[in-house]
């Protein structure tokens, strides 16, 4: 579970990034947070992510106060959490199967763990067969499946995605969407930053309406007109 | 086991990545190494020197003599008196002062270099009647060199310890002058070390910047860059380390040949001071320069 209390969020420039924001996901949640640009979702991405501490309040995930993390802890933490980029983020000199392998290199999974998993996550992402091509051989939708499997491969208990169709077209976004809603039909918490409130209106989940660094309004599958 | 074989497994991958970084920047990483080498060796080449000096100035006999040179025109009888009358003297030890006439100082030449005296016709002499004195009181030389100016016919005095001291003055500038360029060399090679690492780091930032993002500790993200320093230290010592020998192999086999008044210090005696010493230097330079480098990113 995540639960944000009264985090307030104030920039070193005097910017009020966040004002009060009360916000509880329970485990198994899916979840749009959609705002207009400037409106503070990507603190609160950053906030999630422990790239930023709030300037007040907590932000407190599995039981745990994020803000208290020391250094040496956050690393851990982070492997706790799957990030889909908006930019994608992949590496273009490294294959379908090396990208997805790097997150699990660099969090200490060995060879054989990886040869085992990687073929799955290509499999729940819809890749299969495509292990050895470049990014620049695939498609943006397909690139952002790529990405999600990143996310994927260290089995975290939360998916971040920030606007993860900010760079593809509308026909493919309602295909990394329903990838998304297939991932979270797999028991992991889903939370989805975006600004596209068609989107969010077609696949009817939870929507978080954040404006002017606070949460206007908290609701089922519609969003504030 | 299970997790030595994943931390092994780990470790092999961030050596892999450092070499990535280094052939990455092949060219900053040519320019490290290739300074480093010359630090090495003006630094080693300077101690190779200083040690020569030592180790022909081992002989102590050498250091507590004077030597006297008579006037050429005073004839045999005379020398013999003035040598006489040395070995009264009070600070003279009789039994090791000797008198070299210019005969036996010419065939002792000859013998040594023959091919000096080619051209020397017959009754040339070069050389003067000498007596080597050994003096018992070191304290009291310059008393016994006031003595022995007293002597109307004796035309130079050298004294050992005006050389020994002139020699430790020589060392002492020479001392300097290495320290001087081993440390300016050793700036500029930590600088350029500090650079190429900043150039690998800023090369990697978006994978840097990734693997932050998905949890990779701090300690994997930097340690390739620490162990790119290292090997390029590493290899420069090496490197140095060799091309020391070969240099001073070549110089010494010169020097043999021409100078065989010169006692040459062999370099088996000294090889291994000289490579644990490079590696220090390799070692400390490398991984210094690597983390100054990352200081910046670990802040941030």
């Amino acid at each position: 579970m995540i639960e944000l209390e009264n985090v307030k969020k104030i920039y070193p420039n005097g910017t009020v990034a966040l004002d009060n924001v009360n916000l509880k996901i329970e485990d198994g949640e899916f979840v749009f947070v959609v705002g207009a640009s400037g409106a503070g979702k990507s603190t609160l991405m950053k906030l999630l992510m422990r790239e930023e501490k709030p300037t007040d309040g907590r932000i407190i995930v599995d039981g745990q106060d994020i803000a208290e993390l020391k250094a040496g802890q956050i690393p851990k933490y982070r492997r706790g959490l799957g990030v889909v980029f908006q930019d994608f983020r992949l590496f273009p000199k490294m294959t379908v199967y090396e990208n997805i392998a790097f997150a699990m290199r660099v969090t200490g999974w060995t060879k054989k763990e990886i040869d085992a998993r990687v073929p799955l996550i290509l499999h729940i992402v819809a890749l299969d067969g495509k292990q050895d091509r470049y990014p620049s051989e695939l498609s943006g939708g397909e690139q952002q499946r790529v990405a999600l499997g990143r996310a994927l491969s260290n089995n975290p208990s939360y998916i971040i995605a920030d606007e993860p169709t900010g760079n593809i077209d509308t026909d493919l976004s309602r295909e990394i969407m329903s990838m998304l809603i297939k991932i979270h039909k797999m028991g992991k918490t889903v939370i989805v930053v975006t600004h596209e409130r068609g989107l969010v209106r077609y696949f009817g989940e939870r929507v978080v309406t954040i404006n002017g660094g606070k949460v206007v309004s908290d609701i089922a599958g519609e969003i504030e007109q | 086991m299970k997790n030595i074989f994943r931390k092994l497994e780990s470790f092999g991958y961030l050596v892999t990545q450092a070499f990535v970084g280094i052939v990455r920047n092949g060219a900053l990483s040519f320019a490290s190494i290739a300074v480093l080498i010359a630090c090495l060796l003006i630094t080693g080449s300077f101690v190779l020197i200083i040690g020569n000096i030592d180790y022909n100035m081992q002989d102590t006999e050498y250091l507590n003599r004077i030597v006297v040179y008579i006037n050429p025109d005073c004839p045999e009888n005379e020398v013999l008196d003035i040598y006489n009358r040395i070995l009264q003297l009070e600070n003279v030890n009789d039994a090791a002062t000797k008198l070299i006439t210019k005969e036996q100082a010419l065939l002792e030449e000859m013998e040594k270099n023959p091919d000096y005296f080619v051209s020397l016709e017959e009754g040339d002499n070069p050389y003067r009647d000498s007596v080597v004195i050994t003096y018992v009181d070191s304290a009291k030389v310059e008393e016994l060199e006031g003595q022995l100016a007293a002597f109307p016919d004796i035309d130079d005095i050298m004294s050992r310890v005006e050389i020994a001291n002139t020699v430790e003055s020589l060392k002492s500038v020479l001392y300097v002058v290495s320290v001087g360029f081993f440390v300016s060399l050793l700036v500029v090679t930590v600088f350029i070390i500090i650079t190429t690492i900043r150039v690998t780091i800023f090369s990697r930032k978006k994978e840097i910047e990734l693997m932050d993002a998905i949890g990779a500790t701090r300690t994997f993200i930097t340690m390739p860059f620490v162990i790119e320093g290292f090997v390029l230290g590493m290899v420069a010592s090496l490197l140095a380390y060799f091309a020391q020998g070969w240099i001073y192999g070549s110089l010494e086999s010169m020097a043999l040949k021409n100078y065989s008044l010169i006692k040459i210090l062999p370099y088996d005696e000294v090889s291994g001071t000289i490579l644990v010493g490079f590696l220090a230097v390799g070692l400390v330079t490398g991984v210094f320069g690597s983390l100054i480098s990352l200081i910046k990113y670990m802040k941030n």
